[in-house]
């Protein structure tokens, strides 16, 4: 047999088994290693065919299911690697961390986005305002990124937004405080939230400029939630070199009780007990366990009998601070701004609160463009 | 549909070969025609009816012209016909915009401006449809009067969206009669594979550095910068577009058909004309046989032959794109081809290999800012920016680029010349068996690793998708 024969038996081999397999194989809905839903096998007809919704939808689906194509995207992430790149799907890969990069893009909101806010501002002229910015590791780790690779100067950012803020709004440090505990455990190796630890710092240091101290860190007992947390920098490179996080729930012995946690999704209103959403433990986004995932808005009512409420406009990055500043609240809620679609106003009683403060990590405050519906 | 897609090699592919091979050979030719078509709407569902009308009149012309054998201006008119319908399909959906924009400056006028999409590939189609009316007209052709075979002949999916460009004759004898057998399938594979390769684990790479460098302003490039990112791009097209053609070359093996070189270490040319007779050859080639030698070609004299060539340079950059970048840049190298005809050429053949290939290739890079930037503004502006006028020398995104890209280029680099096949030659003769049997394995290597970036791709474009 020549070599070409063997060539061409060789082809329709892989031509042959890997669709077989991917075909007749029982299809996952969601993959949790890229933690997302997977494509649907699309609807032929003449609207689907004429737009090319069928094609470019089959297309996905073929892609989505394809056999080991877990495995498959990793091995081009190693032979990026191999070939000296720093930096997968906009990841980069560090030998005890992965960070992600910030993408400024061209025309960001930024200047829109203060503007709402200082608009928010003078409408609820007694509404108590601050706004605490919180640096991605991208910079306070810039130290450890590849060299020359391109950096955002987060805390120049910060300050240039701190800049454009009315002097009511209060702006909250988190720059300092991270940087200098910068070699404790305060952001996660595969995601890029910061810990618990590191929104404990956050907390601290927002305390003054919120009105009480905050309650000193050795009073918490450490609870290791989990110690498999593989996050969303794992699900864009696949790269699982390094150690696995832990996800850490820090319990005060005689702190608030949480008595009861609205969400609402917009459609209905759900009620739980915990601020721990527990079943996202085991789960692969295992951050989810810090109040679930993004919801318009959660109402979280604690037995603290002051009567002070805080208001919060926030990403993620809040979730795991809310254990913190349950102590000293009655209520606190929470609003993700990319989830409504009116006036804030009209979804919250804003005489209610004597405080109100945004919480977002830079990255999303450069790029979102949601958060000019303050203004609204 | 597009050939580094996994649709396309783990489905349409082996589904297709596998009913064309079963097929009895009556039938294989409207296989063809059956999967062109498929292919074709799977990427243009609407604007596969302008193939199928285009096809259908060249068919029909080539009919009439060789029943009108006798009457000399008769067939003509039928040949004029023919050209005149395909160019003016070229016409509406490729340059209208362009000619509706510039008339509205020139005139102060507010013409609507249709602003058609481009179908997919109109540039290649109807170039190959009007080789058969012109050759059969000539006289260097039969007419086909089965009109699956001729179908067959323009929509098959190996060369139908972004070619090589094949004429009638080339595949005229293998339409009635061609071989398959699995040593010629596996060549086919070899070819496919290298084009594969070639596409997704080398251009698409080495596009993203050019990606990245193209939304950076141009005021703010320094020089390594600018250099850099149109240097990505240099080896981005090339790989890009002599994959596929290497992957077109191979599919039409599997199927038993022939087809033409198209591109043969180009930037290894030591002058701008023999760049061009190594950049996608079958273009050339066509102008050369249906525009510049009925033109008159170098006959006739000096100024004849300046303004055949000028009118051929000019059709080939904008053959590339409806835009003035594109004009400029076919007379860019149309005068640098006259220069080189005039004196320089003789110059060239004097100085050294390596100076005079580094002349081609830094030409060529100029070229391609042209051809890249969207307006001559920018591409004056980048143009500066290479020769520092905006940044400094060096800088740190000069200097990350560089240092994270630095073994993919010397990649590029190696396999732009033939030094990877003169090394396979000379194990070729000392040990041939190894080197025979390495290739299937190479091959399977590259396949898993292809797929490997396929499976992720959310970068995966395809340059001369413009044409």
């Amino acid at each position: 047999m020549n070599s070409k024969t063997i060539s061409a038996i060789a082809f329709f081999a892989l031509l042959i088994i890997l669709p077989c397999i991917t075909l007749f194989r029982p299809k996952k809905e969601f993959s949790d290693e890229e933690n997302r839903y997977l494509a649907k096998l699309p609807k032929f007809n003449a609207t689907s065919y004429g737009n090319k919704d069928f094609m470019n939808g089959f297309d996905a689906y073929f892609s989505d299911h394809f056999v080991s194509r877990t495995k498959f995207k990793r091995l081009s992430t190693d032979i990026e690697l191999m070939l000296g790149k720093t930096e997968i799907n906009g990841v980069y890969i560090l030998p005890n961390k992965l960070i992600a990069k910030i993408d400024e893009m061209k025309d960001a909101p930024v200047s829109k986005s203060v503007n709402a806010i200082n608009t928010f501002s003078s409408k609820h002229p007694d509404l108590n305002m601050s706004i605490m910015l919180v640096p991605t590791a991208q910079d306070i780790y810039a130290g450890s990124l590849p060299h020359n690779s391109p950096r955002f100067d987060e805390r120049k950012f910060i300050e240039i937004v701190h800049g454009g803020l009315h002097s009511r709004v209060n702006t909250i440090d988190a720059h300092t405080p991270l940087l200098s505990t910068r070699d404790e455990y305060i952001y996660y190796r595969y995601d890029h939230h910061w810990t618990t630890l590191g929104a404990y710092y956050g907390y601290a240091t927002a305390a003054k400029k919120l009105g009480f101290d905050p309650v000193p860190l050795n009073s918490f007992d450490i609870e290791y939630a989990a110690d498999d947390f593989y996050g969303t920098l794992y699900s864009k490179t696949l790269y699982d070199e390094i150690e696995p996080d832990r996800i850490e729930l820090y319990h005060l012995n005689k702190g608030v009780k949480i008595v009861n946690v609205e969400i609402d999704t917009g459609e209905t209103i759900e009620e739980r007990d915990s601020i721990y959403f527990r079943e996202f433990l085991s789960q692969k986004d295992k951050y989810s366990v810090f109040l679930g995932q993004n919801q318009p808005i959660i109402n979280v009512h604690t037995d603290n009998d002051s009567g002070k409420r805080l208001l919060i406009f926030k990403d993620s990055f809040a979730h795991s601070m809310v254990s913190f500043l349950a102590e000293h609240y009655s209520e606190i809620t929470l609003v993700d701004l990319r989830y409504i679609n009116v006036p804030v106003d009209e979804l919250v009683d804003i005489d209610k609160y004597a405080q109100a403060i945004v919480i977002y990590n830079t990255s999303n405050f450069l790029n979102d463009d949601n958060i000019i519906k303050l203004g609204f | 549909m597009v050939f580094s897609s996994l649709t396309f090699i783990f489905l349409y592919l082996p589904i297709v070969l596998l009913l064309y091979y079963i097929t009895p050979w009556k039938a294989k030719n409207f296989i063809l025609l059956i999967t062109g078509l498929i292919f074709y709407a799977w990427g243009e569902p609407y604007y596969v009816i302008i193939m199928i009308i285009s096809t259908s009149i060249d068919y029909t012309a080539g009919l009439l012209i060789n029943k009108f054998d006798d009457k000399p201006k008769i067939r003509r008119i039928f040949l004029i016909l023919s050209v005149v319908m395909n160019l003016s399909l070229l016409f509406t959906f490729k340059y209208s915009s362009f000619i509706i924009t510039n008339i509205n400056s020139i005139f102060g006028l507010k013409l609507f401006n249709p602003n058609l999409p481009l179908p997919i590939g109109i540039s290649f189609y109807t170039f190959q449809s009007m080789s058969y009316t012109i050759d059969l007209y000539l006289g260097n052709i039969k007419v086909q009067k089965n009109f699956t075979k001729f179908a067959a002949y323009v929509t098959m999916f190996p060369q139908i969206v972004a070619g090589p460009i094949v004429r009638y004759e080339d595949v005229e004898r293998e339409l009635e009669d061609r071989q398959i057998n699995l040593t010629l399938i596996g060549e086919g594979v070899g070819h496919f594979v290298k084009g594969l390769a070639k596409k997704v684990l080398i251009a698409n790479n080495i596009g993203m550095l050019w990606t990245t460098v193209k939304a950076m302003e141009i005021t703010s490039l320094s020089t390594l910068t600018a250099w850099i990112g149109i240097l990505a791009f240099t080896f981005q097209i090339y790989f890009d577009f002599s994959g596929y053609s290497d992957m077109a070359i191979g599919l039409g093996k599997m199927l038993g058909f022939h087809f033409p070189k198209n591109f043969d270490y180009p930037y290894t040319s030591r002058s701008i004309s023999e760049f061009w007779r190594r950049w996608h050859m079958t273009l050339g080639s066509w102008f050369r046989s249906y525009v510049y030698i009925p033109l008159g070609g170098n006959r006739g004299g000096m100024g004849k032959t300046l303004r055949n060539l000028l009118i051929v340079w000019m059709l080939t950059g904008l053959w590339h794109g409806a835009s003035w970048n594109f004009v400029v840049w076919g007379l860019y190298f149309g005068v640098i081809i006259i220069l080189e005809r005039l004196f320089l050429r003789s110059i060239l053949e004097k100085i050294p290999a390596t100076i005079s290939t580094a002349y081609s290739f830094i030409l060529v890079v100029f070229g391609w800012v042209l051809f890249e930037t969207n307006t001559l503004a920018d591409a004056g502006r980048y143009l500066k920016a290479m020769f520092g006028a905006y940044g400094g020398f060096i800088d740190s995104n000069a200097r990350y680029l560089l240092t994270t890209n630095i073994v993919m280029f010397a990649v590029c680099i190696i396999l732009s010349t033939r030094v990877i096949k003169q090394i396979g030659d000379y194990i070729a003769t000392k040990l041939p068996a190894l080197y025979q049997y390495s290739a299937p394995v190479l091959e399977v290597i590259l396949m898993v690793i292809c797929t490997a970036y396929l499976v992720d791709s959310t970068y995966n474009p395809f340059l001369y998708f413009r044409f």
